[in-house]
């Protein structure tokens, strides 16, 4: 068909352009093969880093100009390269880590590539210097793209320095899209600081325009960890330790009542190396479901030690993916060592809360929104969409709630509840309130009773026999056919969490009984609305048991007796994780005597 | 107004009929109680427009009158005096009430606000023995559901019939029924649904009567006695068909002393399940154990006398239903007949007494 006469000169001048197809220069490769490495200046920083780790460094300095797009010089005290080996140092595919491909199967260095150092020089004014501790005299050479312009004797301190200036001066392309210096700072600080989580044994230096910017000296890991966590959120943080034959993870992790809106402080490392992996990531979120609310993170270091021949680091230039040879077998470990890390640490969570409330609100209250940690789970909360008292605009910080678990009934306390006669107050038939020593807590009915319920679904479905309520008058409830095809999904978990259900006709279903405790069975509507939910993208079983627990649970609003109250605390307490209701809601919120006495204007007396 | 009541009479009908004023109210002549006083002697009056009293107060009317004052502020200030008599004088918004040397002047409201009680017009009416009545309403009450989606099951079904009176009640894991032979002549056959706190206010009125007339309308009960009229609101059924889930067949029969059974119950359940108050009852010949076991709780064991024949089994129950169902019965011995364990218990007194025939079914709390 012809194309018309409009397309025809298009046609021709593509014709036009074709060339024939030559093999690149050197130069172009090159710049091609550095594009893929060094991507920005923290991909420079990424790969002179893990150079100086290599070569076993106890102090490295960074230091930069306009957040390296200037000058990025890292300095290490390592055992440097020998004179004779440096001009190979910087050559395409030169490397002292791997000599055949056998090798590439267990990596266990940083670098391996041999591409770092080559494909920095190509793409910037490039200066190596250095000296081994056996050589008195080192050597360094300059270059400017692919020109030599100095090779000379060094006479410097032992170990290497890199100086790396106008990175990409002649890739203007490539510069055009680098961020600005702070936004490259940023990158390059995130950078050092996940480097000196696994490596604490180095000091490390950040240094921006002869400021400051990291300074830390060699130390332990969790002294490391105290201070790149900061120490408020780090008494929050418990220790996680798993070795099976052939992996070990181990690394620190926040309690659910310490979460961000975001994942920039989970750190994962594997064989040392940082790594972004969805793997690992959802494994830990797994384990922190139901305890954290949707759209929060936990703080997160893992360790992850695995043979090398059990991992492929040699997916992409950067090394920041990996491969697991078994998959599954890792997300159980990781996920099972997190759940285990948290679950240990129910009881000690009290006590901790107890001990860092002081250190967080001291008697001497550095006024309601002194914390600054707005991160921190103890953060003071308004509860939302009520004005807040004495004229205080809803959402700001007025009295301090904390979602504060306490040594509520060790004997001492008990007590002291008992003496003041009354136990448990009901407030807005919602809200259960308890004098405790030096405050109140108030416990949310209805996500108290959610945890509770959703426990026993749990332990039903690791094969805990439910008790099955059987009724006077089995109900027949007719499903629409969306309803009935999620019916038939769960036919085998509904007889799990103690319903007796079986199909009658066409899509009915006829209910003998139900889990012994629910509330709000209304004859039936309460399963109706269960499968009836709309949210399409949620059906799996953890989601039915979650909704489960929240529709069958004593709503707010339900007037409970004083009995009522106790048995719901005490069957609270019980639970595997009582803070938080499955949604991660907290269940429970204190107030202490000494907000209370602020608030009204009195000096603040001792702890009664 | 004027009137002068013996504080002692005063204190015992302004306490009674201070518990239907309503706490909370968005209509603020609801929380008040009508306080009149005419040639037929003097009245308090309160409604919650659901359930209306009105009692009559032993006393001297000097003035007549009428003035509503606030409900639950004159009961607290009758409760705290101390004398013999009280003077209540009233203009038409202030109430002062005079007992020796305290004086109270309360601010009232217009006895036109408040709601006129509403006139009966019965369907059928009868009359009947108080502590028949109360006796009838305490084995019946307890098994009334709190599940206010099914309003129906939230009220005692009387069914008022020529030669019986039944009522009936059920949350759908139990039922009470029972019944009287009782000669009521007039009635024509009627079932009501009769809201559980009207028959609670009943009892409080109850008390020394020597007769109830009961006067039953569509939407609508009233009692009358010789100082109080009660009226309340029905609740709409329908009430759902319980005689099919009453056991008919269950010939497995366990014997047993209630207060030994209630004991054992009461001792066990202190380690049961928070959630469910499961207790499992284990026959075998002549003996039943009671035995809890909790996870990370502990466990809990009793074994009675008791009189059984048939094969061992074991069926799993709410220990507070089978509290709630000692608590009514009046017979030293129990027989609960059983069936299988996922059907349902039927247990009544071993002996009936002559008027009243009881019967409470409860369904199993079993292990999946």
């Amino acid at each position: 068909m012809d194309p018309g006469p409009f397309i025809q000169p298009l046609v021709r001048a593509r014709e036009v352009q074709v060339s024939p197809i030559r093999k690149l220069t050197p130069e172009v490769a090159g710049k091609i093969a550095a594009g893929e490495v060094i991507e920005r200046p923290s991909s420079v920083v990424k790969e002179l880093l893990e150079n100086s780790l290599d070569a076993s460094s106890r102090r490295i300095s960074v230091a930069l100009l306009e957040g390296g797009r200037k000058r990025i010089a890292v300095e290490d005290d390592g055992v440097g390269i020998p004179s004779s080996e440096l001009p190979l140092a910087v050559q395409n595919f030169a490397t002292s880590k791997i000599s055949d491909t056998g090798d590439l199967l267990k990596i266990d260095t940083l670098g391996f590539r041999g591409e770092a150092l080559a494909s920095i020089r190509a793409v910037s004014r490039f200066t190596i210097r250095s000296r081994t501790r056996d050589e008195d005299v080192g050597r360094e050479i300059q270059w400017s793209g692919n020109d030599l312009l100095n090779d000379s004797p060094y006479v410097g301190n032992p170990g290497t320095e890199v100086i790396v200036q106008d990175l990409f001066f002649n890739l203007p392309a490539r510069l055009e899209f680098l961020s600005s210096g702070t936004s490259e700072l940023r990158r390059i600080n995130s950078l050092v600081e996940s480097f000196s989580l696994a490596f604490p044994e180095s000091g490390f230096n950040l240094i921006e325009g002869g400021r400051n910017i990291i300074s830390l000296p060699p130390s332990t890991l969790r002294e490391r960890v105290e201070v790149i966590f900061s120490s408020e959120v780090f008494q929050h943080m418990t220790t996680l330790e798993k070795v099976s034959p052939r992996l070990r993870v181990h690394g620190y992790l926040s309690l659910p009542n310490i979460t961000r809106g975001n994942r920039s402080k989970q750190y994962y490392f594997i064989n040392g190396r940082l790594i972004k992996d969805r793997l690992l990531s959802h494994a830990v979120h797994q384990a922190y479901r139901s305890l954290i609310p949707d759209g929060r993170f936990p703080y997160v270091l893992i360790f992850l030690k695995i043979p090398p021949d059990g991992i492929d680091i040699n997916v992409h230039p950067t090394k920041a993916e990996i491969r697991f040879r078994n998959e599954r077998d890792i997300h159980r470990l990781i996920s099972s060592a997190v759940r285990g890390a948290l679950k240990g640490n129910t009881i000690s969570f009290r006590e901790k809360v107890e001990s860092v409330y002081h250190s967080i609100f001291p008697h001497e209250q550095k006024g309601s929104t002194g914390t600054g940690s707005t991160e921190a789970g103890t953060t003071p909360v308004i509860p939302s969409g009520e004005p807040g008292p004495c004229g205080v605009p809803a959402g700001k910080p007025g009295w301090i709630f904390h979602e504060a678990p306490l040594s509520l009934f060790e004997g001492e306390e008990r007590a002291d509840i008992i003496s003041s006669g009354k136990l448990y107050w009901q407030l807005h038939q919602s809200y259960i309130l308890i004098q405790i020593r030096g405050g109140m807590v108030f416990v949310d009915q209805h996500a108290a009773h959610e945890r509770i319920l959703f426990d026993r679904a749990k332990r039903n479905m690791a094969g805990e026999k439910p008790a099955i309520q059987s009724l006077l008058f089995p109900a027949t409830i007719e499903l629409s056919p969306a309803e009935y095809e999620r019916y038939e999904k769960l036919s085998d978990t509904l007889p799990t969490l103690g319903f007796e259900v079986e199909p009658f006709g066409l899509r009915s279903i006829i209910i003998h009984g139900i889990p012994g405790g629910v509330r709000n069975w209304s004859e039936g509507h309460l399963l109706t609305e269960i499968l009836g939910e709309r949210n399409t993208a949620r059906t799996g079983v953890e989601d039915f048991i979650k909704s489960f627990a929240c529709r069958a649970a004593i709503k707010a609003g339900t007037k409970l007796s004083a009995g009522e109250m106790e048995s719901l605390i005490d069957q609270l307490f019980a639970t595997e994780f009582p803070f938080t209701c499955p949604h991660g809601r907290p269940t429970i919120l204190r107030v202490n005597i000494a907000d209370l006495e602020r608030r009204f204007h009195r000096t603040v007396s001792s702890e009664r | 107004m004027k009137v002068i009541i013996p504080l002692l009479e005063l204190s015992r009908k302004v306490s009674a009929i201070s518990t239907v004023v309503p706490s909370k109210t968005t209509m603020p002549i609801l929380s008040t109680m009508l306080i009149g006083a005419d040639g037929n002697g003097i009245t308090f009056s309160a409604t919650d427009l659901d359930i209306s009293v009105t009692s009559k107060v032993k006393g001297r009317v000097e003035v007549e009158g009428k003035i509503a004052v606030p409900g639950k502020k004159i009961a607290e200030i009758v409760k705290s005096l101390s004398g013999d008599e009280v003077i209540l004088e009233a203009d038409r918004e202030k109430l002062t009430i005079i007992c020796c040397k305290s004086r109270f002047v309360v601010n009232g409201r217009s006895s036109d606000d408040f709601p006129t009680m509403p006139k009966q017009e019965g369907k059928t009416s009868f009359t009947i023995n108080p502590g028949l009545l109360l006796k009838l309403i305490q084995k019946s009450i307890y098994a009334v559901s709190t599940d206010l989606t099914r309003p129906a099951l939230c009220g005692v079904l009387w069914e008022v019939d020529r030669n019986r009176l039944a009522m009936i009640s059920t949350d759908g894991h139990r039922l009470a029924k029972v019944e009287t032979k009782i000669e009521l002549p007039d009635v024509k056959k009627m079932d009501v649904i009769v809201p559980p706190k009207a028959l609670s206010t009943l009892k409080a009125y109850a008390e020394g009567e020597e007769k109830i007339d009961v006067d039953i309308g569509e939407n609508s009960i009233s009692f009358e006695m010789s100082g109080t009229s009660i009226y309340s609101r029905l609740f709409e059924g329908p009430f759902p068909n319980y005689q099919k889930v009453i056991p008919a067949a269950n010939e497995k029969e366990l014997v047993v002393t209630k207060s030994v059974l209630a004991d054992a119950t009461r001792r066990v359940a202190i380690l049961s399940d928070a959630l469910t108050h499961q207790v499992i009852f284990s026959l075998d010949k002549d003996k039943l154990k009671l035995h809890v076991s909790t996870q990370e709780i502990g466990e809990a064991s009793e074994e009675i006398e008791a009189s059984f024949s048939s094969d061992p089994l074991e069926i799993g129950y709410n220990a507070s239903y089978i509290l709630d169902i000692m608590r009514t019965i009046d017979s030293d011995e129990i027989s609960f007949l059983l069936d299988r364990p996922d059907n349902a218990g039927l247990i009544k007194p071993v002996s009936q007494e002559a008027d009243i025939k009881q019967v409470c079914i409860i369904m199993p709390l079993r292990i999946g």
